[in-house]
């Protein structure tokens, strides 16, 4: 067995049952912290993937950005124990039977076509070409999220303001 | 050897128990944490096509710009998140169903 298949396994156990941790967990801190494990092996997956720099924005933005955003909401909202699935066995039910189905219908639909798989030794993108992609063939999504990030600044600020008239 | 279809499953079962956590819980939070599970699986996906076919680095710009959504989305949620708890006192999105006090 390769090191990368050793790789892959380990961090897609990981990220299964740290993400199964994250929607049934009833303590709200211990599903973030479960989302912290995730997000971390989704980025080690990135990296056995040759994709070193999204690695690090992953690390960098959702880690240290959205994680610390839903903790900071978390204990604002002050509810952090035994937080209530639907307490409805019914709905639950019905949940896990369309998820369960709609996943094996995935499944089915992926294992039905021929895999790919590369002998080489993983090649790691260069960050060049990145940045030559982004400023030349995406130019104006890149553009528009620029203007995306001013208004959700602006937006963000002004909704979450204590303003009492 | 894994190859391309092992990262589908994988991503497929990740979409999967974000999808259940966004169906089955009723805090807004967690629902927010089932679309971050969806998101990243997208965006795995994404990569993953990226590594094993010969499209350049395309796949990895759009998970870039996914990622960047993903941190707006959190932005804005958290903030109405936080005026739902100031005006309604919890974040069950079942009870929260009135426009206007």
């Amino acid at each position: 067995m390769e090191l990368f298949d050793l790789f892959f396994y380990l961090f897609a156990s990981v990220i299964v049952i740290s993400g199964a941790v994250t929607v049934l967990n009833k303590n709200l801190i211990y599903a973030a912290f479960a989302l912290l494990i995730l997000l971390s092996s989704v980025a080690a997956m990135f990296f056995i993937l040759g994709a070193e720099f999204l690695a690090m924005v992953q690390i960098l933005i959702y880690v240290g950005g959205v994680l610390i955003l839903i903790v900071f909401g978390i204990m604002l909202t002050g509810q952090v124990k035994s937080v209530p699935m639907r307490e409805n066995f019914v709905y639950l039910l019905i949940a896990a039977v369309f998820t369960g189905l709609l996943c094996g219908l995935l499944v089915t639909g992926i294992t039905a076509r021929p895999d790919m798989t590369l002998s080489a030794d993983i090649a790691s993108t260069p960050i060049k070409m990145l940045g030559n992609l982004l400023i030349s063939k995406y130019y104006l999504i890149f553009g528009m999220l620029g203007v995306l990030l001013l208004v959700i600044l602006i937006a963000a600020a002004g909704m979450a303001r204590n303003n009492k008239e | 050897m894994v190859g391309l279809n092992h990262f589908l499953i994988l991503t497929s079962i990740l979409f999967s128990l974000g999808l259940f956590g966004v169906i089955t819980r009723k805090n807004a939070i967690t629902v927010l944490m089932g679309l971050e599970l969806i998101l990243n699986a997208a965006s795995l996906n994404f990569v993953a096509i990226t590594r094993f076919t010969d499209v350049a680095a395309s796949g990895q710009v759009i998970s870039l710009f996914i990622i960047v959504l993903a941190a707006s989305e959190a932005a804005i949620a958290l903030a109405i998140v936080l005026n739902l708890y100031k005006n309604f006192n919890n974040v069950n999105v079942d009870e929260i169903n009135s426009l206007k006090e």
